[in-house]
């Protein structure tokens, strides 16, 4: 998906929407991707819209359109990553929202992408580059929400604000269940 | 007598971006028919336009494209500013200059490694491409990371700028936000020499266009934002000129229109025809790099795009930091663009080519009508030739050595079918 636009503040991988942590404590990045004015492939600038209040303020915010490089530089370094953008399945899953670990399930991310195409490298070729390049962080988690429609405009559907309102809660665990951890 | 038939299907060609599909038939070893075939939905930009207030079709139509969202953005402003008689300051212009730029790195890095570089390392996508060449993918990422911050910096953001308006732009950067770029600019230029150094080592196939090649010229500069439009076969018209010597037209098989020279056919813009016009135009630096490369003061061979889109890396690397370092900061960010009736005429250099609206605005600012050709409608036609000799000169292929071919060629153009999720099935029917 191309640019991303609307609702919350859109910032790139350099100057991210917020950026807080301090010496010592673990250095956690959220990035929210999509296309707000394409339908439901907003949900992950949502999820992380809407979570945003329930995060630690240490942790760093992103609003990306999903362009890899921009992915790469937001997360290099982190102790933990979380990307969460809209994805279409060619099979439903039996969730609405997919939780996958892209360091530890190397192979979870095959067959996702269209590959590059002449404008951008997308999410699964950020995450097959950082791998190849060493350029991931030591935790990258992706919450994927499962979407069907992708249709010019903005809102999401009443199946996407469901299933939005389920990842972010998965977010907030995700990120807590780090901040949460006893140093060390 | 006997016919044999063979299909041929690919679903998901990769690195190309749009939704098409070609045909190639070959009947008793004559190539009899070859379609390029665009099946997107139109998206109707030219009539969201209509009724819209003159100054938002910078920002409208900068949404057309992820990768080339300025060219949308200069082409509008030009011809909603001639339309309306603003004259732009110089300071405007070399900073409009310098957004470009910041596209065409950007861009140009993109389809040099991640598209069309695989293609000749023998790699099926960019991860490949970096798993055996490491050190070209790191630079790679580091010269695109540089167009991006040219379009953070004068743009706003990297995607869809939002500094722009008619006139100039809303806030003009200071000299200390530019600096720290040129330094980085400099480490781009001395990449894309490397670049230039790499690709043209590449065993390139054998091809030779006889397409009349149009670019926009300008006699003091290699023409981006402005110039007039030329070929090599004596075309040499002001871009107002353009809707009595360029025509669209509709094809069945498409819901891309077709663009063709009145009285003359197919045509070729991009890479290729700005090389081959406005050689004497590019700044030294890029001029020896093509030397070194091989290259002559025109090149015809579309495999060799390559080649030249990386002499046109180096070009734009070296125009950014001559604009950085020229750069005072303008007495004014925008010029008045006040409404009047009249039509305007814009053209500027997309990456792929030239990018030409035209608007026709009422008294009151009100747009009554707009038209936008993109470079990959005017293209089409050259894309379909290309395919059509290549397959005649390679017959004797295998259906997969053949298909590849023809992927690749279609790569040489770097085709923008449009902005969302692109398919092309490739079919070859031998009979």
């Amino acid at each position: 998906m191309d640019g991303a636009a609307g609702a919350p503040p859109v910032r790139s991988a350099a100057s991210p929407v917020r950026c807080g942590a301090r010496d010592g404590q673990p250095r956690i990045v959220v990035v929210g991707v999509g296309n707000p004015m394409r339908g439901d492939d907003g949900a992950g600038i949502a999820v992380v819209a809407r979570a945003w209040p329930l995060l630690p303020p240490s942790v760093e915010v992103h609003i990306q359109s999903g362009e890899a490089t921009a992915l790469l530089d937001a997360w290099e370094g982190a102790d933990l990553a979380v990307v969460v953008d809209a994805a279409r399945w060619a099979t439903p899953p039996e969730f609405g929202v997919t939780r996958i670990d892209a360091v530890d399930q190397p192979d979870a991310l095959s067959g996702f992408g269209a590959g590059a195409s002449s404008h951008s490298l997308g999410l699964a070729e950020a995450v097959g580059l950082g791998r190849v390049l060493d350029r991931l962080p030591k935790r990258l988690v992706l919450l994927l929400v499962a979407i069907s429609d992708d249709a010019h405009g903005a809102g999401l559907s009443v199946m996407a604000e469901q299933r939005v309102g389920e990842a972010v809660l998965a977010l907030v665990a995700e990120v807590h269940g780090v901040t949460a951890a006893p140093a060390g | 007598m006997t016919h044999s038939t063979r299909d041929l299907t690919v679903e998901g060609l990769a690195r190309v971006e749009g939704e098409g599909a070609m045909h190639v038939v070959i009947t008793d070893g004559e190539v009899t028919d070859v379609r390029l075939r665009i099946y997107e939905p139109p998206r109707f930009f030219e009539a969201f336009l209509r009724g819209r207030a003159y100054t938002e079709p910078p920002d409208i139509t900068a949404r057309i494209c992820g990768i080339c969202p300025v060219a949308y953005q200069m082409s509008s402003c030009q011809a909603i500013e001639q339309a309306c008689g603003a004259v732009i300051d110089e300071p405007i212009r070399a900073l409009r200059r310098l957004l470009y730029c910041g596209e065409w790195i950007e861009s140009h890095v993109l389809h040099i490694y991640f598209l069309h570089a695989p293609d000749f390392l023998g790699a099926a996508s960019a991860i490949e491409l970096a798993r055996d060449h490491r050190d070209v993918v790191e630079r790679a990422l580091q010269m695109k990371k540089i167009g991006n911050q040219i379009m953070e910096v004068v743009g706003g953001r990297a995607i869809h700028p939002i500094n722009v308006r008619l006139g100039g732009f809303y806030r003009a950067p200071t000299r200390q936000e530019l600096r720290p770029l040129a330094e980085r600019l400099r480490w781009a230029r001395d990449a894309s020499i490397e670049t230039v150094r790499l690709v043209s080592t590449f065993d390139f196939p054998d091809l030779e266009i006889d397409h009349e090649l149009v670019a926009l010229h300008h006699p003091d500069e290699y023409a981006i934002t402005e110039g007039r439009v030329v070929s090599d076969q004596g075309l040499d018209i002001e871009v107002s000129e353009w809707p009595e010597h360029i025509v669209e037209e509709h094809v069945a098989r498409s819901t891309s229109l077709h663009g063709h020279l009145i009285e003359r056919g197919r045509y070729l813009v991009g890479p290729l025809a700005r090389y081959t016009l406005n050689y004497d135009q590019l700044p030294a630096v890029a001029r020896e790099a093509a030397t070194e490369a091989g290259l002559g003061k025109e090149c015809r061979n579309p495999f060799r795009s390559i080649v030249v889109r990386a002499v046109e890396t180096v070009a734009a690397c070296d125009e950014a930091i001559r604009l950085i370092e020229g750069y005072s900061e303008p007495d004014r960010p925008a010029v008045p663009v006040e409404p009047r009736a009249g039509v305007g005429h814009g053209a500027t250099e997309a990456p792929r080519g030239i990018l030409y609206h035209r608007y026709s605005i009422a008294d009151d600012g009100t747009i009554l009508e707009a038209d936008i050709v993109p470079p990959t409608a005017q293209n089409q036609d050259a894309i379909e030739a290309d395919l059509r000799k290549l397959v005649a000169a390679n017959l004797e292929l295998s259906d997969h050595d053949l298909q590849h071919l023809c992927e690749q060629s279609i790569r040489n153009y770097d085709p923008c079918i449009s902005c969302s999720t692109h398919f092309l099935d490739f079919t070859v029917e031998r009979r």
